[in-house]
């Protein structure tokens, strides 16, 4: 997967989404950077995290999407599918 | 800043609302930007990120308050499904209201194991207040996934919650909110059906919100939660994909409005909803101006869609009195516009429905400092509504705790703002809502019965105003306490006794007398306490506190001349304690003919001294009667 496709804008929406969720002003989003390297970024919050990428993108994922998500690298391809579909 | 941002909160985008505040969200805050915030947390109908940079933008301030006096409470959160995302919500939401809360969250569907064990976590957090609410599987255990319920499974859910209720009152002394239960996310087949002992889900589900409403407890209440969905969109805003997913009863803008409705429940609680609705007349009640199209040229009644608008903006704040809510105008205008309401019968209010009027060309912000004092309560409990954003603004810049309504652009968009609000919920009604609307038509008649008297003495005279002095007991106590706790502004020393303190005062020879007031437009119940200790050479006022309601109208006189009678002619002391809300009694010693003794330089506290050098003692018109 790649995220060739995930443009500028999309890119800074779904920081946003991070450092909002998780409340760090100043979180980057490294293709490898997993839930372990975010504190708070627990199991119910990943739930609430994909339900609010869906909610700001007006995407939505299937269960079988969100449950082979590895990192951050895998959901911006993900949704750069979803967006360019 | 505040105008950019009104104008952006109501007109324009709230997303240019929200990045204005947190432009400031590393300053310091101020009170007009702690008041964009709450104004901006109270604006229904936005996406759960949205309120979280909003909670983040609260939280980097530390959460300071977002109303004066805001109470502080722990508050558990107990539900058979996922609920962690209510806790920062709830305590976002209420904080808007003036209710702080810190939240205990017990772990996934453990209802019955939290609450039926006395040693568990929720009774060691000792909660204030305990949110009890289900999703719908937790009745299904009791009633079946059958589409029709029998009568004796919904009694055994009856029975279980009940016992669950007993349980948290025997070992809490929480105060309990449980939420009634929406219908289904996929509604069942058969749902209205009723036959021999069975009943279809939406019945029974219909039937177990009537028997939550029958519950009677004084520390229960019960929060309208099937509204709040049904207002939020119906079963599109139940737990589908989010139940799915994560077991969570709700989709976001469900959890949003379920929160909103439950800090509702906090703030009706903790006293702190609002009791006033202020209102703007020209094109906000009705469409156009009196002063240029006269009383039958406005807009309101059933002749075009926007008149038929106003008529229902009316409608529905006139609905509001039933639950004590007051209403006042406020117009800068001539006062003859008044006259519309007697001369236009198409207009559902009437001059009677106001409790307050403020018809004048001061600023508007002068209207509700007049209002504040002639209801007796402060902005922080009012809603102002205005076409002019100018006029809100300015309101604002004044009250920064008012909470505000913007009326536009069409009536449709104000009814719909008013009713989303949910400013006025209330669960349940108590004696002091029921009576505050009678006490304000009190009001009212005794300014028009003191408009036809030549002065105030001849109106004191004609009112005929009695006090009546009893010794502290058992039947005047709750309510002694509660005046020493409530009371601020007229209040010399803000002691603030207990039910020990006064029993123990009393033993060392003081007294304590709750006064209280009638008059000919009726009864105000106990609206004082004195305490006096009688020394070897004086008689000391240790408190003296009074409801402001009953000022001017030589109350403070008549008291004080009932305790030149306990001085039996020795020398009176008094004390002044200076606080930031007691000026209004600064020169109630000196007004009464004292003579300062003595001021502390480092607290500012004052000693008083009364003397009978034949001095004349000030003139009251009460009856005085002793028990």
């Amino acid at each position: 997967m790649t995220d060739a496709s995930l443009n500028n804008d999309a890119l800074e929406k779904l920081t946003g989404i991070f450092r909002i969720l998780f409340n760090a002003p100043d979180l980057e989003l490294n293709d490898d950077l997993t839930a372990k390297d975010v504190p708070g970024w627990d199991s119910f919050n990943h739930v609430n995290l994909i339900i609010n990428i869906e909610e700001e993108f007006g995407v939505r994922f299937s269960n079988d999407e969100v449950g082979k998500l590895q990192n951050v690298g895998n959901l911006k391809s993900l949704l750069a599918g979803k967006l360019t579909a | 800043m505040l105008n950019d941002f009104l104008r952006e909160l109501f007109t324009g985008q709230f997303s240019k609302a929200l990045a204005l505040l947190e432009s400031v969200a590393k300053e310091t805050p101020t009170p007009e930007t702690l008041a964009m915030l709450r104004l901006a947390i109270l604006r229904p109908g936005h996406t759960f990120l949205t309120y979280q940079r909003l909670l983040n933008i609260w939280s980097s301030w530390g959460k300071p308050a977002l109303k004066p006096n805001a109470v502080l409470k722990k508050v558990a959160i107990v539900a058979d499904f996922t609920a962690d995302h209510f806790a920062p919500m709830i305590s976002l939401f209420a904080g808007a209201q003036g209710v702080q809360i810190e939240t205990h969250l017990p772990g996934y569907d453990s209802v019955e194991q939290t609450i039926l064990d006395p040693h568990s976590p929720l009774y060691a957090s000792q909660p204030d207040i305990v949110i009890l609410f289900f999703s719908e599987r937790w009745l299904k255990r009791y009633a079946g996934n059958s589409a029709l319920c029998k009568t004796e499974d919904l009694q055994r859910g009856q029975e279980s919650l009940s016992g669950l209720i007993q349980a948290l009152e025997a070992h809490s002394h929480a105060d309990i909110l449980i939420g009634n239960l929406p219908l289904s996310a996929w509604p069942l087949a058969g749902g209205i059906i009723t036959k021999d002992g069975l009943a279809g889900w939406n019945q029974t589900v219909s039937r177990w919100n009537e028997w939550l409403t029958t519950l009677t407890s004084r520390n229960l209440r019960i929060v309208d939660l099937a509204g709040a969905i049904f207002n939020a969109g119906g079963s599109a805003v139940l737990g589908r994909t989010n139940y799915l997913r994560a077991r969570m009863a709700y989709e976001m803008p469900g959890t949003l409005a379920v929160a909103r409705e439950l800090a509702g429940g906090l703030a009706h609680i903790c006293g702190r909803t609002h009791r006033a609705f202020v209102s703007d007349w020209d094109n906000t009640l009705w469409g156009g101006e009196v002063a240029e199209l006269g009383s039958h040229g406005v807009l309101c009644g059933q002749d075009s869609p926007d008149a038929l608008g106003y008529f229902l903006i009316q409608e529905y704040i006139k609905s509001l009195t039933c639950l004590g809510v007051l209403l006042a105008g406020v117009s800068r205008n001539d006062p003859e516009i008044q006259k519309i309401f007697d001369e236009n019968h198409d207009l559902p209010l009437n001059l009677g429905d106001f409790s307050s009027l403020q018809v004048s060309w001061t600023p508007k912000s002068d209207a509700i400092g007049r209002i504040s004092k002639e209801l007796g309560f402060g902005p922080e409990f009012m809603v102002f509504m205005d076409d002019s954003l100018y006029e809100i603004a300015q309101v604002l810049s004044v009250h920064p705790y008012i909470d505000v309504l913007w009326a536009g652009p069409d009536p449709q968009g104000t009814l719909d703002r008013i009713a989303q609000s949910r400013f006025f919920n209330a669960l349940s009604l108590s004696e002091e809502d029921l009576q505050r609307g009678s006490h304000a038509a009190l009001l009212k008649e005794q300014r028009e019965f003191k408009s036809s008297f030549a002065n105030i003495e001849e109106f004191l005279q004609a009112i005929q105003v009695k006090l009546t002095f009893a010794p502290l007991a058992e039947n005047n106590m709750d309510r002694v306490i509660q005046l020493f706790q409530k009371t601020n502004q007229f209040n010399l020393t803000t002691r603030r006794h207990r039910e020990d303190d006064l029993k123990n005062f009393s033993t060392q020879g003081g007294s304590v007398f709750a006064i209280s007031y009638e008059d000919s437009f009726g009864s105000q119940g106990i609206i004082s306490v004195i305490a006096l200790q009688a020394n070897a050479n004086t008689l000391n006022i240790e408190s003296w506190l009074m409801s402001c309601r009953v000022l001017n109208r030589s109350v403070e006189q008549a008291v004080f001349s009932f305790i030149r009678e306990k001085a039996e002619g020795k020398p009176i002391t008094g004390e002044y304690i200076p606080t930031e809300k007691n000026g209004l009694v600064r020169s109630l010693f000196p007004d009464l003919g004292f003579a300062l003794e003595t001021t502390d330089p480092g607290t500012g506290k004052q000693i008083w001294q009364w003397t009978n050098n034949n001095q004349e003692p000030p003139k009251h018109f009460v009856e005085i009667k002793k028990l």
